[in-house]
This record gives structure tokens, sequence and C-alpha cells, in this order.
């Protein structure tokens, strides 16, 4: 039998490396891993990166943390409420090394990380000024395809140190299932080193059994820890069973552009699970 | 009957789309998403609705909008999920037909820019992001923009270059602007005005760049206010006038 993996998110916090590069489950103001950034922002953890496609709530709450030194996306946005506003800040105070990227690159690194080979070719890009930015970094390259001779972008492979995917329910060895919405999670969890699983709910063997028709999101293969999680995506939405709290967020977007952030985080995010 | 500019912008990001097309809207997209709700009820379009949210065929009767446009709840009566990354391959096999995208600033060549104000390392506004801008601009067959038709966001050169629009011009993939005062189309030539929003005239909107030459044509069209079906099926999705909050008059 496997070994359970179940821990609570103290633990789970003690799994990251301070300077590790962490990736994040969702998008803006959808099934971000709340409860775990909580304990995050909670621990000593420091100076560490963060990549993801197009992060919102989760990212601007560890920015204004000041738990990350850098950040990789492709669009960091409150959307409607405005630009996200302790990203923007820390971006234009170099408080924070920003690296901005694009959909279709993110994507194609996280499965190069995925599929264990070193880089991935994409299609378009060619002609953004975001391509001289990523050759400094040496993160895209220009390559000729060897088959035509013709230029198209690789994108170095990306591979997180430590994915943490909130999930709709997973078993205590990591086999776990996404409803609905998957974003990049299920490239994230393969891509990275770690994979920290926060789920609204535990179940049994049985329970999985009943859905054995569905993919699993990730596989006791992937996972290193799972930790119990129930209203762990709030503020953010947990598709189909609770909505994004857009009252709170936009309380927190009012009080982060007053430069308030830890305000609100310490009074609302930090009480719901300490 | 609403001569509102938001709403006209509306009506003229919809107009772009034809029935088989594949359609797809990304993050902070209000009115491209109600654009392709007027599409498909208003002018009666058949297309394929996408988007960043997820879901796969929406049931544009049942699209209301909320504060983000990622929000799977805000487009229900779908059949399923389909994720971004498959949209994004489609779009790679050169089968995504229109994308909406907005800016910051946008210049004659039709480059767009999503991400920073002055410069890259020093920047006087750290603008969003160009989310897919710079993957898709160059691939996808219909790009409709939109922007405020203001000196600060139609310039003569951009900032920086998210999206590439001199590719796009030579390989004549269409390249639309919809401002709150203008319908624009890129062309080898340079900007082309093709219709003004009721209640503008040419004059305010070629005064109104900053450095954008726009070649006015002979003929050039005037896009009506919206009549009262037009409106109830916008207001329909979003009865709170959400809309309005975007600031386009």
């Amino acid at each position: 039998m496997p070994t359970s993996k179940i821990m609570s998110l103290n633990e789970a916090v003690d799994l990251i490396n301070n300077g590790d590069l962490i990736t994040i489950s969702g998008m803006t103001f959808f099934r971000n891993p709340m409860s775990f950034i909580a304990a995050l922002i909670n621990s000593n953890k420091k100076d560490l990166s963060f990549v993801d496609r197009e992060p919102g709530f989760g990212l601007d709450v560890l920015t204004a943390a000041n738990k990350l030194k850098m950040i990789r996306a492709a669009m960091a946005t409150f959307e409607h409420f405005g630009l996200s506003p302790s990203v923007r800040k820390a971006a234009e105070r170099k408080q924070v090394d920003y690296l901005e990227d694009t959909c279709g690159a993110v994507i194609a690194g996280l499965r190069a990380g995925a599929q264990g080979v070193p880089f991935m070719p994409v299609r378009g890009i060619i002609g953004s000024d975001l391509v001289k930015i990523h050759e400094k970094r040496n993160t895209w390259k220009i390559i000729k395809d060897p088959f035509t001779n013709e230029d198209i972008v690789i994108i170095k492979s990306i591979e997180p140190d430590v994915a943490i995917i909130h999930v709709h329910m997973s078993d205590e060895y990591g086999n776990s299932v996404i409803l609905g919405p998957k974003y990049e999670d299920e490239l994230k969890i393969r891509a990275a080193k770690k994979v920290i699983i926060t789920a609204e709910k535990i179940v049994d063997k049985e329970e999985l059994k009943k859905r054995n028709t569905e993919q699993l999101s990730s596989t006791l293969l992937h996972v290193t820890a799972v930790v119990n999680s129930k209203n762990g995506a709030w503020p953010t939405a947990m598709y189909p069973i609770y909505e994004a709290d857009y009252k709170a967020i936009g309380d927190y977007y009012n009080y982060a552009k007053e430069g308030k952030a830890m305000e609100w985080i310490s009074n609302n995010l930090m009480k719901r699970w300490y | 009957m609403s001569a509102r500019p938001t709403d006209i912008m509306i009506k003229c990001l919809g107009s772009f789309i034809e029935d088989k097309d594949y359609v797809y809207h990304g993050l902070d997209s209000l009115l491209p998403q109600l654009a392709m709700v007027y599409a498909s009820l208003y002018l009666k379009k058949d297309f394929i609705y996408h988007s960043v949210a997820e879901p796969f065929l929406t049931d544009p009767n049942q699209v209301m909008v909320r504060p983000s446009t990622g929000d799977p709840y805000s487009e229900q009566g779908n059949i399923a999920t389909v994720t971004t990354i498959d949209a994004f391959d489609i779009a790679a096999k050169g089968k995504m037909d229109l994308m909406y995208f907005g800016t910051a600033q946008i210049d004659e060549e039709a480059n767009i820019n999503l991400t920073a104000i002055g410069n890259y390392d020093n920047p006087k506004v750290k603008l969003p992001g160009g989310a897919a801008t710079a993957y898709l601009y160059p691939i996808v067959k219909k790009i409709i923009i939109w922007a405020r038709h203001d000196p600060r966001v139609l310039v003569k050169k951009v900032d920086f270059a998210t999206g590439n629009g001199t590719t796009r011009i030579n390989n004549n993939l269409k390249t639309i602007l919809c401002t709150n005062k203008a319908l624009i189309e890129f062309t080898k030539k340079g900007p082309i005005l093709k219709a003004v929003l009721q209640g503008f005239n040419i004059d305010q909107v070629v005064s109104n760049t900053g450095g954008m030459k726009i070649i006015v044509p002979e003929k050039v069209d005037t896009i009506n206010a919206l009549n009262e079906e037009e409106l109830k099926i916008i207001n329909k999705a979003d009865p709170n006038g959400l809309r309005y909050e975007e600031n386009y008059g």
C-alpha cells in the first residue's frame, strides 16, 4: 500500500525552500490555493519566484506580503477592478523582478517541463518586443526549424520547484480530480518537482471508483503532499461549489491601492485560517 | 434606444463575427463578451462561442456579465469544459477565426502595447501584460481591438510592441480597431477610417490622436445608436450596467 500524504498546511509549507520557483492553481479570481497562501504568508519563507499564465488575487497577496523576488506571468490583472495593485506597485518600484511572458509560451514551457524535454517550439510570437527581453534572460530563443529552415521560437522548459494546486477532491495519496475549468493545472502538476494538493474534500477509494470514467488530474505518482482544505479557495471561486467573493476581492483591491493590503490580509485572510 | 459610445462599441465589435467563426474572448473583456452575445442574439450569427473561462459552446442567452470575464458562472448553458490550452492549440493550427484584444497604445502599423508605458526596464506605468497577445497576434485570422479614442492611446509609435502589427498587415490578416469614437481598419497604406460612431464627426476622430495619422476616404459610414431590441439584448446580459464602469462613455 502507498503511504498517506495527508499533512497540515504548515507541514506542507515546510516543503518549500527559500528561493524556490513556485506556481499556483487557477486564474485571476478562480481556484487559487488561498488557504495555503495564507499559511505561506504566515511562515518565514522568502525570496520566492513565481510563474503562472494569468494570475490575479493569489499573486497580488503574495506580492503584498513581500514573499516574492521574481514574477513571470503573461498577465497579472484584477480585471474590472483595475491593475493588480500590489504587483503594479512592486514592479514600478523594482521591489520585484517582473518578467512578462505570453500565454502560448507559458503553456509551451510547462509542456516541456511536464515531458522532461529541455524546450518546446511554439507558433506566433515572432515580431513581439517580448522576444528581445526573453532572449536576454535566456528563457526563449529563435532557432531555425531543422526540417524547414524557417524561424521558430523555442521556450526553455519551465519546471517549478513546487506547484500548489487546489482541487475538488483527492484521496490521501494524491489521486485527485479537478472539475470544470482546469487552466494549466494538470501541466503544472506534471512539470513541477514537488506537488502540494489542497483539496475541498478528502475521499476514499470507493468514491474515486464511482468516478473511474473520469481522468485523474493528479496521481499518487505526481504528488508530495495532500492537505484537507474545505473552502480553501476563498475569496476566489471553486466552480461549481462556490462563487468568487467579489465583495471581498473589491475590498482587498481598495485596501491594496491605498497601501494597506497587509491590513486586509491580516483581518480577513489570516483570520480565516489562523 | 442608446447612443452611449459604450453600447455602439459593443455593436461595432460584434459586427465582425460571421457564421461558423470560432470566436474567443480573454480576461478583462467585458465589451467583447457582450459583443458575442449581441452577434448571436441580434445579428443571429451562428458561431462557436469560447472563452478563457473555459465553458465550451456557451448559450449566449445565459451569459450574465461579472467583474471577471474568466468567470465560468457568467457563461452557462455550455456543453462541457474545453481548456484554454486546447483553444490556443486550435489557434496555432490556424483555426481560430476571431479574437478580441484591448490595448493601452496602438500605432499606425497596428502594433499594440499592453506591457509598459515608458521603458520596459523602468516603466512609468506597469500595465497588466499582453496575456495571449504576442502569441496569437500573428496567427488569428481576424483581430478586433477595442480602445479609448485618446491621444495617449492612438500614437505614432508604441512604447513597446507586445503584439506585432506589421506582420499581420503584411500577411493581409484583418486588423480592426473599435474606439469610443470610430471604426478604423489597418491596411498596408495605414489606418483607414471606416466609420464614426453616431454623435461624433470626422474631425473629432482624426484630431484626437497622439500622432497616429488616420486616412479619411471619400466615404465614411456612421454606426448608429442602438435600437430598443439591440439594447434589450445587451441589458439582459448586463442588467446592472457594469459595462459603463469601463469608462467609454
